[in-house]
């Protein structure tokens, strides 16, 4: 039996008069990458906040599904929703959500420490995390100490640090060039296939979506494509 | 002349959006209302006539070391108030800049909100002030109730205070507009503005020449030498010290309290710290003053207390104690009210990191731990630190103090106590605040 990871149904936000989203359902199976498409304005972002339950829409109903039960996130209390986030979800953003007080393994450390993981064990893990995604010594550097690549990068370890169900990445190589935003990428999509994370990408880029094995395209908040790209290998 | 049309605009924004005026405006009436009721004490105690006329020397010089106790916090505070108000200009001035503004016609008007802030606080103040004097009428001294009229301080001495914190939020407003850079296109804070200790040793030497004026004012005699050479002995050199030491201190808990961390909480606080000891000390070195002060004084007191009953000095102790309790209280009052302010400050100027922490998972719980561990770790280090000091260098008094009165000693520990727990009081007062500000919405908060 195989449920889908994340349903999303007859979603509608509305800020002032035109629609960021616009009656939109949309279901996402288990282990998917999703690339999320569509001009500025579009209503990714507030999809993508919707999906995550960073922000509950207006109207309609977002279920996630873990590993047990089906939760729906709209019935969930702002703490609770924190807690879904923390527990079965990473976040890449376009910058990077860390904290320039904390080295990179106690930013990778974080969600870790946050599900009671103790710190020992969780700047092991970290470390491991970091060796595989080509940091291997940059630990004890700061924010400001890193580049734009390898900052994102260190966002990809922390997004998959807890194992989590789902990896949403906005705009992940937004601020990057061509040459650093292909190894990010490769990054996020690697370890994302490795343990059957679902992905879902909000982009600009069309190099970003030919890797990723589904696209849907919005406009004005509603959905006007979904391709699956059949034949897309895990890079 | 100023543009019309523009000042129309910001005064139009800077209305609308009554809650960046709430918490200036509050700051100032409390700075004001805690300023003038202190100094109204002082002068209180300056004017009595005594049963005894040779007490009236001893009254006066002790009030006037409560007033160079007072004024550490009452700077404190004073100074949080003025960082309030010309704090995140810059979104508001971009959109005025965009419209065509000039960048002096900009100036001018954060500088003119800055002044109307604070004359509404201050005259606010005012009223709470007017609160207090009944309240602080019912003080005994030598026995008598000293009675609201007492308490009422001349027009004139009143306006003279206000008119310091205009000018201190005026000065301030005009020396942070110096790190906000304005380009044709945007506005946006500079970092590397070289500090000018120059002004700030101008507002001191004004700010002295001030309570020189006042006091000459009220009493012509050498009481203002023999307050301030005991006050530069008993609490200045050990400040000056803790100065030098306080930033240390700090960064040394911080540096233990990274390395031993083992919740979130705490490694994200110990950072914090790490990353600026300095305002941390700041915000806090009233704290130590005060305990400090606590301390040695409750020693002297618990000594002194074996020569109550002495004719014509009957009600000197009890006096005194008092006054030390009435000191102690209102300047960790107004050490609280300080942190109270800068909490919400940087609840406003840190909401970006919080609200990150609160996207990745984090319980607006954890955070408030987080905020409220910078200001209690600290706190309780510089304490350990300053109490230490005290009851070493103190030892002597205080062991007699023991030994004559130890429930003198104990009362002394009480109120310090209640005191010092103000400061994390006040810190969990601005809980709420963080918990709306991390849970709106992400955009449109500005402006
Ligand atoms: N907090 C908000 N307040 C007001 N309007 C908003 C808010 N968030 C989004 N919008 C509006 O909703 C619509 C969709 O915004 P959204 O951020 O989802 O677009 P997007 O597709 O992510 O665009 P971009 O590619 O530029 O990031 C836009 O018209 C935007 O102006
Ligand atoms: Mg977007």
């Amino acid at each position: 039996m195989s449920y889908p990871q994340l349903q999303a149904l007859d979603l509608s936000q509305h800020y002032g008069p035109t629609p960021a989203l616009d009656h939109l359902s949309i279901t996402i199976d288990r282990g998917e990458s999703v690339a999320i498409m569509g001009p500025s304005g579009s209503g990714k972002t507030t999809l993508l906040h919707a999906l995550a339950g960073i922000d509950v829409a207006q109207s309609g109903e977002v279920i996630f599904h873990g590993a047990d039960r089906p939760v729906s996130i709209h019935a969930l209390s702002s703490e609770q929703r924190a807690d879904v986030r923390l527990r079965h979800f990473g976040f890449v953003f376009q910058q990077g959500l860390m904290l320039s007080e904390l080295t990179v393994v106690e930013n990778v450390a974080l969600p870790l420490m946050l599900c009671g993981v103790d710190r020992a064990s969780a700047q092991q893990t970290v470390s491991a995390w970091l060796n595989r995604l080509g940091l291997a010594g940059m630990e004890d550097r700061r924010l400001g100490e890193l580049s734009g690549g390898q900052a994102q990068r260190v966002a990809v370890a922390r997004a998959q640090v807890c194992g989590p169900d789902v990896v949403f990445a906005d705009e992940p190589t937004g601020a990057l060039d061509s040459v650093t935003s292909g190894e990010v990428l490769h990054a996020l999509l690697e370890s994302s296939a490795e343990h059957g994370t679902t992905l879902v990408v909000v982009t600009h880029d069309e190099s970003v979506a030919a890797r990723c094995g589904r696209t849907v395209r919005l406009r004005d908040g509603q959905v006007v494509s979904d391709t699956a790209v059949t034949g897309v290998m895990a890079p | 002349m100023l543009p019309l049309p523009v000042v129309a605009l910001f005064a139009r924004k800077s209305i609308r959006d009554v809650r960046s005026w709430l918490l200036p405006v509050g700051a100032y009436a409390l700075v004001s209302g805690l300023l003038v009721s202190v100094i109204a004490g002082v002068v209180m105690y300056w004017q009595l006539e005594f049963a005894e006329p040779t007490m009236g020397f001893t009254y006066r010089m002790l009030s006037s070391v409560a007033l160079f106790i007072l004024a550490l916090p009452l700077i404190n505070l004073a100074s949080a108030a003025a960082r309030l108000s010309t704090r995140r200009k810059d979104a508001r001035l971009s959109g005025l800049r965009l419209v065509g503004a000039s960048s002096w016609t900009l100036r001018a008007l954060v500088l003119g909100e800055a002044i109307s802030q604070a004359v509404a606080g201050v005259i606010l103040g005012g009223g709470l002030y007017a609160l207090l004097v009944p309240l602080l009428g019912q003080l005994h001294v030598d026995g008598r109730q000293v009675g609201a009229v007492a308490m009422v301080l001349p027009v004139p001495a009143i306006l003279l205070c206000w008119l310091l914190l205009v000018l201190l939020a005026a000065v301030s407003s005009a020396l942070g507009l110096r790190r906000v850079a304005i380009s044709p296109l945007a506005v946006r804070t500079r970092r590397d503005v070289p500090s000018m200790h120059w002004i700030r040793l101008a507002i001191a030497v004004v700010a002295i020449l001030a309570v020189v004026a006042l006091w000459r004012q009220f009493i012509n005699g050498p009481e203002i030498v023999v307050a301030m050479v005991a006050c530069g002995l008993l609490f200045g050199v050990p400040m000056l010290a803790m100065s030098l030491a306080g930033p240390w201190i700090v960064g040394r808990s911080a540096r233990r309290m990274q390395r031993t961390a083992r919740t979130p909480e705490r490694l994200i606080a110990a950072r914090t710290l790490l990353a600026d000891p300095r305002a941390a000390w700041r915000q806090l070195q009233s704290v130590v003053l005060l305990a400090f002060v606590a301390v040695t004084v409750g020693g002297g007191l618990a000594v002194m207390a074996q020569g109550q009953g002495q004719p014509g000095v009957e009600h000197l102790v009890t006096d005194m104690r008092t006054g030390a309790i009435l000191t102690v209280l209102y300047g960790f009052f107004t050490v609280a009210c300080a942190v109270l302010i800068d909490q919400m400050a940087s609840i406003a100027d840190r909401r970006e990191v919080w609200a990150n922490l609160h996207l990745l998972g984090m319980p607006v719980s954890s955070i408030d731990r987080v905020r409220r561990l910078t200001v209690t770790r600290p706190m309780f280090a510089l304490l350990l630190v300053a109490v230490g000091s005290a009851v070493i260098v103190q030892a002597p008094v205080l062991g007699a103090g023991v030994l004559f009165s130890p429930v003198s000693v104990a009362g002394a520990i009480v109120v310090a106590t209640l005191g010092v727990a103000m400061v994390p009081l006040a810190s969990r007062l601005t809980s709420r605040s963080l918990a709306t500000t991390v849970r709106a919405p992400a955009v449109a908060q500005d402006l």
